[in-house]
């Protein structure tokens, strides 16, 4: 079997990214794997958490997650997460490392053609095909629940951006949903992205007793010192909901803009009342907490929307966000999501859009 | 975006002018690094003239801020006006950053900080 690459390039690329695959290990450590490890295509171990301690070797199949990395479509080598397979998650593996594949051969590939001009072209493309991963990644199908009508949506500018939304539904517990929006663009605020999304996933997951404020604190904890590394941070809004009680609890992490309109009620922004994830070492988010009605709408969204321009450069504004969702309000929860989309866009009239939108749609049935 | 930089009494004043935006915040990111390599690193940005601030500009400013820190300075913000302002206090950057009325008050606080500073050391 023909190498695509000298195994040294690889494990140099591999390198440029310690610090993301670091933290991926250490999240699947959390979550209860007993190793992370990455192989070339002939079986020969590259890297390895826990550093030490532990024997990472060919284990059964029933005991280990494997996803492979790709270049230029040539598999190039394999990520193993050894554990309880049962606990772990086959799919988010898939996309991490899908993710990793694309990361690995823009390094790569940067390195090869940095004098070459004419290679910006394919790394620009290989750009544009990691913001479409991304879009892929997030979640299309979302939870269903008796009383709540769920919608998300995410579209990005032409330059890859940092926007993301999640949901985690696990029975008997409450439904977790975040959306979040990191500072700055390109392939650093894409990758702080897919890391913040994972450690949120998993301490949604993972947590023995999960509130909007642990979750917060907890990607604070795991990510503060990668966000200040490269100067961005991340604003995430957390909802927790009880369907049992009917309650909404969330915690806002300097996001906006968040809309609460209540059943035949002013919509009102759900103001932060701490700065985002990444700015202080400790996060000084609270958890707030109401009921949470029949045909109360909850809107969280990106600054894309508030922020969007017309051909004259007047901003959107909250103004005009809050009294369309106000009017949207008795519609189902998607159709107050096109409602809102198709009013940016004519509201724009081909503007270029310039910051990703993305949004989720609550609304108590 | 507009740039005024200026030095009183070993403090970094810059004066911004125009969108901070991650058009323009590229600039200042400079003028920011190459002030932060001296130790203490005292900076003030006095936003008076600045319209608009996207997450770009406050990733800059926070950027600046932890760096200062880094090397036993401050970076204090002055003259915020309401549209900026309003940004500040939707994000709660305005809890993380030491905001001022004036540049005058601004340099005031950071002479009675070195004032104090030297009063406990020796």
């Amino acid at each position: 079997m023909s190498r695509t690459i000298p195994n040294y390039t690889l494990k140099r690329a591999l390198n440029t990214h310690m610090d993301a695959l670091k933290n991926l290990a250490n999240y699947w450590l959390a979550a209860g794997a007993k190793a992370f490890s990455i192989w070339d295509d002939q079986f020969h171990i590259l890297m390895s958490w826990p550093s030490e301690g532990i024997e990472v070797t060919h284990t059964h199949a029933d005991e280990q997650l494997e996803a492979k990395l790709f270049l230029n479509g040539q598999p190039i080598g394999v990520i193993r997460v050894a554990g309880r397979k049962d606990r772990l998650q086959q799919h988010q593996l898939e996309a991490e490392a899908m993710l990793i594949s694309h990361l690995l051969s823009l390094t790569i590939e940067q390195e090869n053609h940095s004098s070459n001009n004419a290679a910006w072209g394919r790394i620009k493309s290989e750009v544009d095909i990691t913001a479409s991963i991304q879009l892929q990644l997030l979640p299309h199908k979302f939870p269903r629940l008796d009383d709540l009508d769920l919608y998300a949506y995410s579209r990005p500018a032409a330059q890859v951006g940092g926007d993301f939304y999640e949901f985690t539904a696990q029975k008997d517990r409450p439904l977790v949903f975040a959306v979040g929006d990191i500072s700055g663009k390109g392939l650093p605020a894409a990758m702080l992205m897919a890391m913040t999304r994972i450690v949120l996933h998993g301490a949604a997951r993972f947590m023995p007793v999960i509130h909007p404020k642990a979750i917060i604190s907890r990607v604070n904890e795991d990510l503060y010192d990668d966000f200040t590394e490269v100067g961005m941070f991340a604003t995430v809004f957390t909802g927790c909901y009880d369907s049992n009680s009917r309650l909404l609890s969330y915690a806002n992490a300097g996001h906006s803009p968040v809309v609460y309109c209540p059943v035949r009620g002013k919509a009102r922004l759900l103001e932060a009342d701490g700065p985002a994830i990444g700015v202080l070492p400790t996060n000084l988010c609270e958890n707030n907490c109401f009921t949470f009605h029949p045909g109360d709408v909850l809107v969280v969204a990106t600054d894309g929307f508030n922020e969007a321009y017309d051909l004259s450069g007047e901003m959107f504004g909250y103004k005009r966000f809050l009294d369309l969702i106000e009017e949207l309000s008795p519609h189902t929860a998607e159709e107050i999501a096109t409602g809102l989309l198709t009013a940016i866009d004519q509201f724009a009239s081909g503007h270029e859009q310039h910051d990703d939108q993305t949004l989720i749609i609550v609304k108590g049935v | 975006m507009d740039i005024q930089a200026a030095q009183v009494n070993n403090i970094a004043i810059l004066k911004l002018a125009g969108r901070f935006d991650a058009f323009s915040a590229h600039k200042v990111e400079q003028l920011l690094k190459s002030i932060t390599t001296s130790v203490p690193a005292n900076a003030i940005i006095d936003l008076a003239n600045v319209t608009f601030i996207d997450s770009a500009g406050l990733a800059i400013l926070l950027q600046g801020l932890k760096r200062c820190q880094q090397q036993q300075g401050n970076l204090y913000l002055c003259n915020l006006k309401q549209p900026t302002r309003i940004i500040f206090e939707l994000t709660r950057f305005d809890i993380v950053f030491s905001i001022f009325d004036s540049q005058e008050i601004a340099i005031q606080n950071f002479i009675q900080k070195r004032a104090y500073n030297v009063s406990n050391h020796s």
